[in-house]
């Protein structure tokens, strides 16, 4: 209990830590894209008489306008994430996490020309759980499954919900059944065992249907609604 | 969505110790013809209230001398009338909701674009 107890307030740590730097950053941010945008509109009071550099000088404030938003979108993810783990339990949206999560995952993911894709199911109970805890079981999760890719195919996360639990699916598309030895599923049981038996949750592989003929490893997180 | 020249001419106060940020924006405001002053803390906030007079107040909700939250009790208990927008790089929903309880007009997150800061200034000079 008190190793529990310790880890929690670790996570809560690492939780405001990270969301203060978000802020900093975001604060940062802010100076960067008022200033930028004084630049453009001095330039658009130049009018149309304007010698041609003003129109260069144009293009690429928008170029820093456009990084500068795309740098403070995930400033907000990560700013929401941190914030997952100031609360040790809380009543969440499973998708909104997921949503959260997949935008760090995608780059990964990128950089191995696999494809991931989020579907994210309709009228999902909210979860009242330990949200930090399960980041960290969607993220072994997704390493595992990305290990076991290569380029062309595609990862698909779903999410649907069947009585009073929620499940998360990861649809290894192009991965065979067999590509899967009993050992490496031994292993990320025993990274994850201790977490999933927190959360009450459940691993399970998904047997393959005869109908899909697309070769394809799948298999479910099961996460009680009420985890309390 | 309102007219730019809607809130042409209001008076506007600009609280926050982000001192670059707070004076770029206020620059920018100035020339769309909006009456912006700004001020770089807290105290220094309240303290140009009287003089200023502002319709509305932009205000950031961390500051190093004094909560935006304390700041946005004393402007309400100044002039109820005076429409507050936070700002902040907090992203607490929380945060949101606790300003939105106290008498904010709204709360939004920064970076903002200024298009959608104009808007939330038209929106709170007609409320």
């Amino acid at each position: 209990m008190k190793g529990q107890q310790l880890r929690q307030q670790q996570m809560a740590s690492l939780g405001r830590l990270l969301a203060d730097f978000s802020h900093e950053m975001r604060n940062h941010l802010a100076v960067m894209q008022e200033a930028n945008g004084l630049l453009q509109d001095i330039l658009t009071m130049q009018g149309d008489e304007a010698p041609p550099f003003v129109a260069s000088l144009k293009d690429t404030a928008a170029q820093i306008g456009k990084r500068v938003r795309t740098c403070a979108d995930l400033c907000q993810q990560l700013s929401s994430m941190a914030h997952r783990a100031d609360i040790p339990y809380a009543s969440f949206s499973v998708n909104e996490l997921l949503a959260e999560l997949v935008v760090f995952l995608e780059r990964s993911a990128r950089s191995q020309q696999v494809t991931l894709q989020l579907e994210l199911g309709q009228r999902i109970c909210s979860l009242s759980s330990e949200p930090a805890l399960l980041q960290y079981i969607l993220y072994q999760l997704y390493v595992f499954s990305l290990d076991r890719m290569s380029k062309g195919q595609t990862m698909t996360i779903r999410t649907a919900q069947t009585g009073e639990t929620v499940l998360i699916s990861f649809c290894l598309a192009g991965v065979e059944k067999t590509g899967v030895t009993q050992t490496d599923w031994a292993a990320l049981s025993a990274i994850v065992l201790p977490a999933l038996s927190l959360l009450e949750s459940q691993l399970e592989a998904v047997e393959q249907t005869e109908a899909n003929e697309l070769d394809c490893f799948e298999f479910r997180l099961l996460v009680p609604v009420d985890g309390f | 969505m309102q007219n730019i020249q809607d809130i042409q001419g209001i008076r506007l106060l600009i609280i926050d110790d982000e001192v670059e940020f707070a004076a770029t924006l206020c620059r920018r405001l100035q020339l769309r013809n909006i009456d912006a002053v700004d001020a770089h803390s807290g105290q220094e906030g309240l303290e140009r209230l009287a003089e200023v007079k502002p319709h509305i107040v932009i205000l950031d909700l961390k500051m190093h001398d004094m909560s935006g939250l304390d700041v946005l009790e004393q402007i309400k208990a100044y002039d109820a009338t005076i429409e507050v927008i936070m700002l902040t790089g907090h992203g607490s929903v929380q945060a949101g909701i606790t300003a939105r309880e106290k008498g904010a007009f709204t709360y939004m997150i920064k970076p903002v674009d200024l298009s959608d800061l104009l808007i939330k200034i038209a929106e709170a000079v007609i409320k």
